[in-house]
């Protein structure tokens, strides 16, 4: 009977365009979206997103031409040598961020200058830039004025001239020797999307509930009518919703890692272990949903639609930090929102490994399925049908 | 109005029965036996709780008062080993869109039967009966309304139950499709089903019942074969003529021919009706032609449930 | 009028649902807003960065790095003693990885215990960051003259403090502001809330109407308005005014509610601009609905494919994120979506350029077009089914 009952819902379920569309399609393409959108940025290394410059010769000479040399040098700059006048249009329009002026008498002697329009980062680089280049002259200027001997000054030079680097962001943060490379930001929005696919299980858990019920479908009222416990006849709908589920979610994941090219950074394995234990839970809050709304068709579409979305966007579907800026304002709000325990669970397997984070949001996702399904319980036990 | 104990093995039995949605009583201590091999038919204005007792026999509905018993055990909620001998016929057509009409009747037949070999037999047996074999591939969308009518019964019947109860399972049906329902149905009974019918149209009542309990209100208000009702009407008969002119003397005088109790005149029509006896429109005739009475067409009806109904209730049948 | 009438009788039925809707898409909005508005300046200001400090060396040059960072940039230094909750070293580390990955910190600095003597520091900045350009880059000139420093002989104590006076001194490049008409420098509230603001509100829109159009959609309904008097011209068109309607409604109540919460100085121009951006999206909006009901009447399908084109294309138009981290290769593919048009509208509209500029122009006439197309793919749908029945 119930091995029935779950391949008849499950062959049900395959057939209805809104579940393929929703669980399986609707996920599958906005992760192209997604793909499209800033999946060169997760490929590719980091690479400082370009600063256009213009460069205004004040005067004709090899100061000039060697602070030029070195503007250009600078692989991130985006240089163009221009006049005053256009090199203000260009900055009225927006095509650079900034005018450097080569040194000129309007300044100190030897010191070159920066205009901007606004105040930004492209801004704050460029008079980074115009600090160090002004910080090596009046470097070298008090070695001129305190070396003891030509060597000391000889050697300051060459140092001056030397592009020193003292800091490393090579840290292995991770818990096992994979040596795989950090996570690029950007998956967090694949982490979130995953996330909602997996809520949207709550749909199909919802119109199953619905369906079965006497007192909101003629279909219901034979499934009570018939020699079949509700329990066992709800039990098997909602196992086919799963596996249903499982099988959309898994196509995602597969999807991502297999044809997109982007890298899990981990056995995949985990990575479905974890979005199951999460579909689990959008499956049982939507038996939740079906046992509080189901008596009004519109709530059957509109809180399944809503608690996915709310979810999401409060995991970083839209806003990329949304979840880290909650964890640091509002850190309970995460451990109740299953898409953000699904995303800190990604988050940290494929930046870290695996870890107890993983382990404990993998629990605390499996309590909130488990009280879902409590107060579904009691709500449904007290339900009578009735109706005039 | 108490029921006297059937004569036979009641396959339901339904006592004392109340059920109320807030202040209105939908059921109103209505009682109810249904025998074995019987096609009871439950007829009843829209609202009289046909639906609403037939929804408390299934254990549908929680009711207020009463014992309802079917195969001579307590019918519950959780009466499994009952439930398996009743099939379903609901008003609205329950069919899953996504399964196709052999799946429908495979799947609903499978909440029933567990044996595999059975059940192919049985579903087989249910798409022959009702006419569905070149459909069997067909999603209910692309059914018509009668198809779609055969396919709500098939679900229902498939897993050869003792107990058959449909609920207005001719609404909205074209005629062919609807007699082929009909006898579909007399055929179930030959087989040994006990049907229990409920409508409002009662030609198809007073056409295949062996037996109609009329419920208004809640509770019943007549009980009998078509003929036993028909015959506690004191109206058996109503001519109606076609008259150019008549006087009251000539009324008075036609109310003194035996049999006739009530004559009255609307407009040109001379309505004349009789509480038995025979030959009355011989008799008729002959009075308006004795008195000089031109006529037109004359026609005689024999009453109807409706009129049964009209009698008990003053109202009618069909509101 | 009857069909107009009863468009908003059954809107009326459906209007807490679409509430809830306007209120959520609106929560949405509020939150994108606040992750992403700065103020106006009219000075130069360097970018104030959020830098998080883990200072496990303590001593002189630790401490002058970390007032020199301090000058221009909100500091956090971290404590580094043990924390309850906190479990090891690498713990630490991750948290803090987490916290420059997702945005809380622009740049975290790690000063070892061995800094002071060999100059070498961690850090952790997202890979693209202009932060980690422009803070390292500070710290290695910074580092660079104590070690020119000290290498010309001078005691460890002396070159820090000499750096630091070089730091200092560096610290008076010139830099100018020049003020631009309409350019405040950065962007506004109003500007994040305009640009998030076609995604709320085609969600809105779309949702109502759809939700509000299927209720009219019934097989037998349809037939009962054919057989009356009211041509289906005259119905479909009643239908599309009563959209718009309802289309105009929901979008004052956005531009309401935006010029309520975010009360910033704007000027005339700028706000005329920014609302007559905005009612391309309003009719394209309701065009799309028209659109999708035409399609089908099933209320799951239409919010399954509202969702998936409005997300996909806020993503790849620069709603979500910033237009300037997109390819080329998908702006010039968003230009066949209405959304890129729009957040075109918005940054002209922030750039005070004027409504009647030729641009901006451009960009309310393209978002026209495609509620133009929407709208007749939506009576070629309705007349190939009518003419199919």
């Amino acid at each position: 009977m119930f091995g029935h009952i779950f391949l008849y819902k499950t062959k049900e379920l395959l057939r209805q365009k809104w579940c393929l569309g929703w669980n399986f399609l609707f996920p599958i393409i906005l992760a192209t979206a997604f793909y499209v959108g800033f999946g060169e940025l997760i490929d590719s290394p980091g690479v400082l997103t370009e600063v256009s410059v213009a460069i205004v010769q004040t005067q004709d000479d090899s100061t000039a031409d060697a602070f030029t040399d070195l503007v250009r040098s600078l692989s991130f700059m985006d240089v163009r040598i221009v006049s005053d006048d256009e090199a203000q249009q260009l900055l009225k329009d927006g095509t650079v961020s900034g005018i450097l002026y080569t040194p000129s008498g309007d300044a100190a002697p030897g010191e070159p200058s920066l205009a901007v329009c606004a105040n930004g980062i492209d801004q704050t680089i460029l008079s980074q830039f115009l600090k160090s280049y002004i910080a090596n002259e009046r470097e070298m200027e008090l070695i001129l004025a305190t070396a003891d001997s030509p060597d000391d000054i000889r050697k300051a030079a060459d140092l001056i001239g030397e592009d020193m680097s003292f800091g490393s962001d090579e840290i292995n943060l991770r818990y096992d020797d994979s040596g795989a490379k950090q996570l690029s930001p950007y998956m967090h929005y694949f982490f979130s999307l995953i996330a909602m696919a997996s809520l949207f299980a709550s749909w199909i858990s919802t119109s199953i509930l619905g369906e079965s019920m006497a007192s909101h479908t003629e279909i219901g009222k034979r499934y009570e009518c018939a020699p079949v416990p509700k329990s066992l006849s709800l039990t098997a709908g909602i196992l086919s919703g799963l596996l249903t589920q499982l099988l959309c979610v898994t196509c995602l994941i597969l999807y991502i890692q297999y044809v997109l090219k982007l890298s899990f950074n981990t056995p995949l394995i985990y990575v479905i272990l974890l979005t199951s234990v999460c579909s689990v839970t959008g499956i049982a809050s939507g038996v939740m949903f079906g046992a509080l709304f189901g008596e009004h068709p519109s709530m059957n579409v509109a809180v399944p639609l809503l608690f996915s979305m709310i979810c999401s966007f409060l995991s970083g579907l839209m806003v990329g930090n949304m979840q880290q800026i909650i964890q640091v304002y509002i850190p309970w709000l995460n451990r109740v929102n299953p898409a953000a325990l699904l995303t800190d669970g990604l988050d940290s397997l494929c930046s870290y490994g695996l870890s107890s984070v993983y382990w404990l949001d993998m629990l605390a996702l499996l309590i909130l399925a488990a009280a879902a399904i409590a107060v579904s319980s009691l709500i449904l036990r007290r339900k009578n049908y009735a109706s005039l | 109005m108490q029921q006297e104990a059937a004569q036979f093995t009641p396959v339901v039995s339904i006592s004392n029965l109340v059920k109320r949605y807030h202040e209105k009583v939908a059921v109103d201590h209505f009682y109810l036996t249904v025998g074995e091999g019987e096609i009871l038919g439950l007829l009843g204005p829209n609202g009289s709780g046909k639906t609403t007792t037939l929804n408390c026999l299934l254990s549908l509905l929680k009711y207020d008062k009463g014992d309802i018993s079917v195969f001579g055990k307590p019918m519950t909620p959780s009466a499994y080993d009952i439930k398996r001998d009743i099939g379903v016929v609901m008003q609205n057509v329950a069919v899953i869109d996504a399964l196709s009409v052999y799946e429908n009747i495979d799947f609903f037949c499978g909440l029933y039967i567990r044996d595999k070999a059975q059940r192919k037999r049985c579903v087989e047996d249910a798409i022959a009966f009702t006419g569905l074999s070149e459909y069997r591939k067909y999603r209910p969308k692309k059914l018509s309304g009668g198809l779609l009518r055969r396919l709500n019964i098939a679900c229902g019947i498939a897993h050869r139950p003792k107990l058959i109860i449909f609920d207005e399972p001719t609404v909205a049906v074209d005629p062919q499709s609807r007699n082929a329902i009909l006898d579909g149905i007399r055929r179930l009974n030959k087989e040994g089903t006990t049907v229990i019918y409920t409508s409002h149209y009662m030609e198809e009542v007073e056409e295949l019942c062996s037996r109609i309990v009329i419920i208004d209100n809640g509770h019943q208000v007549a009980e009998g074969t078509a003929s036993s009702l028909k015959a506690s009407l004191r109206n058996r008969e109503t001519t109606t003529v076609e008259v150019s002119r008549i006087t009251e003397e000539d009324l008075r005088s036609l109310r003194e021919i035996s049999h006739v109790y009530d004559v009255m005149v609307n407009g040109g029509t001379l309505i004349i009706r009789c509480d038995g006896g025979s030959h009355n429109l011989v008799h008729i005739m002959n009075f308006l032609m004795e008195r000089g009475i031109d006529f037109g067409r004359i026609s005689t009806q024999l009453p109807t449930l409706n009129d049964v109904f009209l009698e008990i209730t003053g109202k009618e049948l069909r509101d | 009028m009857p069909v107009f009438k009863v468009f908003f009788q059954i809107l009326k039925t459906k209007s807490t649902l679409i509430l809830i809707y306007m209120a959520v898409f609106m929560t949405f909005m509020a939150a994108n807003v606040s992750q992403s508005r700065s103020s106006g300046e009219t000075m130069f200001e360097s970018k104030n960065l959020s830098i998080a400090v883990y200072d496990e060396c303590r001593d002189d040059l630790s401490d002058q790095v970390i007032r020199m960072l301090q000058s221009d940039n909100q500091v956090e230094l971290l404590d580094t003693a043990s924390d309850t909750a906190i479990s090891s070293e690498k713990q630490r580390l991750r948290e803090l990885n987490d916290n420059v990955r997702y945005g809380i910190y622009d740049y975290a600095l790690i000063l070892p215990s061995t800094f002071g003597t060999d100059y070498q520091y961690n850090y952790f900045a997202t890979t693209e960051s202009s932060a980690g350009y422009i803070v390292s880059r500070q710290i290695d000139t910074f580092l660079k003259c104590v070690k020119i420093n000290t290498e010309a002989g001078m005691d460890p104590g002396a070159a820090v403090r000499e750096a630091a006076g070089v730091a200092e001194a560096a610290q008076g490049a010139p830099v100018r502001m020049i003020s631009f008409p309409g350019n405040g420098g950065g962007h506004s509230g109003l500007y994040y809330a305009y640009k998030f603001m076609c995604y709320s509100l085609m969600m809105t829109i779309v949702t109502g109407i759809c939700t509000v159009l299927s209720g009219m959609k019934n097989e037998d309904l349809l037939r009962r308005i054919r057989c009356s008097a009211l041509s289906n011209r005259a119905f479909s068109l009643a239908r599309f005014l009563a959209s718009l309607l309802f289309a105009t409604a929901i979008m004052c109540l956005f531009i309401v509610m935006a010029a309520l919460v975010y009360r910033e100085d704007t000027t005339a121009a700028a706000a005329a601009a920014r609302i007559l951006n905005l009612i391309p999206v309003c009719v394209c909006s309701a065009a799309f609905a028209y659109l999708l009901s035409a399609l089908t009447a099933d209320e799951s399908i239409i919010n399954m494919v509202t969702n998936m084109v409005c997300l996909s294309m806020s993503f790849m138009c620069g709603v979500f994120i910033d237009p300037s981290i997109l390819s080329a290769g998908v702006l010039k593919a968003a230009q066949f979506m209405p959304f890129y048009w729009y957040v075109r509208g918005v940054s002209l509209a922030d750039q005070a350029v004027g409504i009647t500029s030729p641009a901006f122009l451009e960009c309310i006439g393209i978002q026209l077009l495609f509620a133009a197309a929407f709208t007749a793919g939506g009576i070629v749908i309705s007349r190939s089914k009518a003419a199919g029945r």
